[in-house]
């Protein structure tokens, strides 16, 4: 007991570490969360994008055309300086950005009447070019719409555009298919897979600093000294390894609770524990790698980085902050060898249920299954380093 | 001045951890981040669903509407968004989607008005963009449809429907990059990854000069009393930094340009001059954290890691809360010297002048002088109370 309430002690004493990584990480990751929107799922809201349209022409079509695009998106007034729609675009403030060229309308109904192709538009599509690319499909369907109008009917510009706001209606409806689970709010999704950085950095990086303090060679010598048994000793070591990581999770999983998932502990308590037991699976990990480094007996410098480089790695690779359906077919076959995929896996599985089964939950329960054996594995390498290394320093 | 400046290249030379960090990191990553791209953008633009289809009579007599889902069709179609599969019906498809096989599927009813019917966990899981898409396709196929009628209803009986009716494609959009180069969602991740370069490089500026400080052994002891002016051995540690802090960023450029191909959009010599006030505000930065006492070089890459987060590193969820901030507290986020090192490689790919990213210099020039300026305050204090 004494030498976890030491360890602890250690820990304690270290606590900028905490902060930085702990506390502050996970604040921003529980923002982060907050910012996405909540997604109701049970009703259908069409994806908003931003568009702006730059109108050099302002004649009735340009403007009939420019309104279309701005419905049931969100519109972005561009000064038209190449400066303005520079930022617009490399920010991605603007998704879309159509640019209609001044004597558009006049050109417009000339070729319409002789049959000619109408002066063409111009477009920008920022890098979110799903979204750009819905809003070209409007933009294009409209103004060949106003064409066909114009080559048929003929008549003035207000013609041509009554004619074809009389032909744009009838939508397609649509409906949610519930499902019989209710999903999780998206965005404690999106809170739970960012967390996995935060627990894998702090607990890491907390531990091997534990373990150095330790090992330092005079209080290593003391330690080995002492009547305490080896036993005793390294379960201490151990248990406050798990307290450590216990500590992590706990803050992550229950501030995500507390904050973002609320009503989901009465309406999806069985995936929310889910959630919690992928993070609890990953958090072990994590204590078993900062053992690891403290065996492999790394200077803070470097074991910092060796938390930072895997804890980023594993991030990415397991799909936590791009999602797993972003990740391209060969890099998938690598993340296999991630323990954060297998609880990405687990969360976005959890997230989105059609029905809670026992054999959907035993499938996601074997994902956090297969982390908790990463665990298992790293655990006996440091053991198996220290036995080593004592062995090493006693011969 | 030089033998500081050597002796600081040379112990940072010997740091393994050191080197770990600021050399190894940013390629790893970079090789990380390649694996990432190679398939994001065809992820990004192609937003492809499952849907269903529920064969009735009033589908089957739609020809317009067959043909529209052909051609969305991944199967058949040139631009296609869905994988189509086919149902008796509808008891049928809301299986499919119970079991997980289809994402939505769509029904005709007798009157002829089409419905799409979509999955609450596709839509919890993919977002709501693949089935706006999938409607938005489907809505221009009844627009087209609609405005047939409304031209036969008006043209005269007896007069003729010009052929253009039938094609329909008299007005083009072409598609500009009205930015210096096409806009990249990946360049953003390795700007960050540079900025971030610099801002664990400040550890190797905080060593060096923390190895000056009479507090810290022997050697600093000796150093603060030898014959040398303090100010000379402080530059020569300051310049010693930079030079490695400089050769790490190039190095992790140069990789990027030549391995991962990444595209800066410009030449040489403003890449240099972004690289090197980058890695001199990241040393000025270390020098300033040098000069606090029980700093540790693993609270650098702590508070490093930290501000990477806001210049959208750490993936689109972050990129988001740094483009919110910056909307809403701009002054927030150019205070970061990390973002500040990121906007200078933006401006270059995507501005024609240099204007946004001689501002982004100034900036960072700026910041190193106040982060010198109150480590010479401190600096002078420490060597005064110990003396």
């Amino acid at each position: 007991m004494g030498s976890y309430k030491t360890s602890m002690r250690i820990v304690l004493s270290h606590r900028v570490y905490i902060v930085i990584y702990l506390v502050l990480m996970t604040a921003v990751g529980l923002t982060i969360g907050m910012l996405t929107q909540p997604g109701s799922t049970a009703t259908f809201k069409p994806t908003v994008t931003r568009v702006a349209v730059v109108d050099h022409d302002g004649s009735t079509l340009s403007r009939a055309l420019a309104s279309r695009i701005y419905k049931g998106n969100e519109k972005v007034t561009l000064d038209g300086s190449k400066r303005a729609t520079q930022d617009a675009i490399a920010k991605d403030s603007v998704s879309y950005l159509l640019v209609i060229p001044e004597g558009w309308g006049d050109g417009f109904m000339a070729a319409a009447r002789s049959g000619k192709k109408a002066p063409t538009l111009n477009s920008s599509v920022s890098y979110s070019s799903g979204e750009g690319r819905l809003v070209e499909l409007t933009a294009s369907s409209y103004s060949n719409m106003l064409y066909q109008m114009a080559a048929t009917l003929g008549g003035s510009q207000e013609d041509v555009v009554s004619a074809s706001d009389s032909a744009w209606k009838g939508d397609v409806s649509v409906d949610v298919v519930k499902s019989k689970a209710t999903p999780l709010p998206a965005s404690l999704r999106v809170a739970a897979e960012f967390s996995s950085y935060s627990i894998f950095a702090s607990v890491t990086v907390v531990i091997a600093v534990l373990m150095q303090a330790l090992n330092r060679p005079e209080v290593a010598r003391r330690r080995m000294a002492s009547s305490q048994p080896a036993h005793v000793r390294s379960a201490s070591l151990l248990a406050a390894c798990l307290t450590i990581a216990l500590v992590a999770w706990i803050f992550n999983f229950g501030l995500q609770v507390l904050l973002l998932g609320r009503d989901a502990t009465t309406t999806a308590p069985l995936q929310l524990a889910m959630v919690g037991a992928a993070e609890l699976s990953y958090s072990l990990f994590s204590a078993a790698v900062g053992f690891l480094i403290g065996q492999i007996g790394l200077s803070e410098n470097a074991s910092n980085a060796v938390a930072n480089i895997f804890g980023m790695v594993f991030s990415f690779m397991g799909g936590a902050w791009t999602g797993l359906s972003l990740l391209p077919d060969s890099l998938l076959a690598v993340a296999h060898f991630m323990p954060s995929y297998w609880t990405t896996l687990a969360i976005e599985g959890a997230s989105n249920m059609e029905t809670v089964t026992s054999a959907a939950m035993g499938s996601l329960l074997g994902d956090v299954g297969i982390c908790a054996l990463f665990s298992v594995a790293i655990l006996l390498v440091g053991l198996v380093v220290g036995r080593d290394r004592s062995a090493g320093r006693s011969s | 001045m030089l033998a500081s400046f050597k002796t600081t290249v040379l112990s940072l030379l010997r740091n393994k951890s050191m080197l770990l960090w600021a050399l190894l990191f940013p390629i790893v990553l970079t090789c990380i981040f390649m694996g990432m791209f190679s398939g994001i953008e065809s992820a990004y633009s192609a937003v492809g669903s499952d849907l269903g289809i529920v064969r009735s009579a009033s589908y089957g007599s739609n020809e317009g509407l067959q043909q529209t889902l052909r051609s969305i069709s991944l199967s058949t179609g040139k631009n296609g968004i869905v994988k189509l599969s086919y149902f008796d019906s509808e008891a049928a498809a809301r299986k499919a989607i119970a079991d997980e096989k289809i994402d939505s599927y769509l029904t005709v009813s007798n009157a002829g008005s089409i419905s799409l019917h979509v999955g609450q966990r596709s839509l919890g899981a993919n977002g709501s963009l693949p089935t706006t898409i999938l409607a938005s396709a489907l809505n221009s196929h009844l627009h087209a449809t609609n405005a047939v009628a409304v031209i036969m209803a008006r043209v005269t009986p007896g007069g003729s429907v010009p052929a253009s009716l039938a094609s329909g494609d008299g007005v083009s959009i072409k598609r500009l990059v009205l930015t210096k180069n096409a806009p990249d969602p990946d360049v953003r991740y390795y700007f960050s990854l540079l900025a971030m370069t610099a801002g664990i490089g400040s550890a190797a500026a905080m060593l060096s000069i923390q190895r000056l400080q009479p507090t810290e052994g022997a050697v600093g002891a000796r150093q603060s009393v030898s014959s040398t002016p303090r100010w000379l051995m402080l530059v020569g540690a300051l310049l010693g930094s930079w030079l490695c802090q400089f050769a790490c960023m190039l190095a992790a450029l140069l990789f990027m340009a030549l391995v991962a191909r990444v595209n800066f959009g410009t030449g040489a010599a403003p890449l240099l001059l972004a690289i090197a006030a980058s890695s001199l505000t990241g040393c000025a930065a270390g020098a300033l954290l040098g000069t606090i006492p029980h700093m540790e070089d693993g609270m650098v890459s702590g508070i490093t890691c930290l501000l990477s987060l806001f210049t959208g590193l750490y993936g689109p969820a972050s990129q988001l809360i740094t483009d919110s901030l910056e909307a809403t507290a701009p002054t927030l986020i150019h205070a970061n010297p990390l973002w500040q090192m990121t906007n200078c490689f933006y401006s270059l790919l995507y501005y024609d002048l240099y204007g946004p990213f001689l501002s982004s210099i100034a900036a960072l020039l700026a910041m190193t002088g106040i982060f010198l300026a109150i480590a010479a305050f401190r600096m002078r204090r420490i060597s005064h109370g110990q003396l």
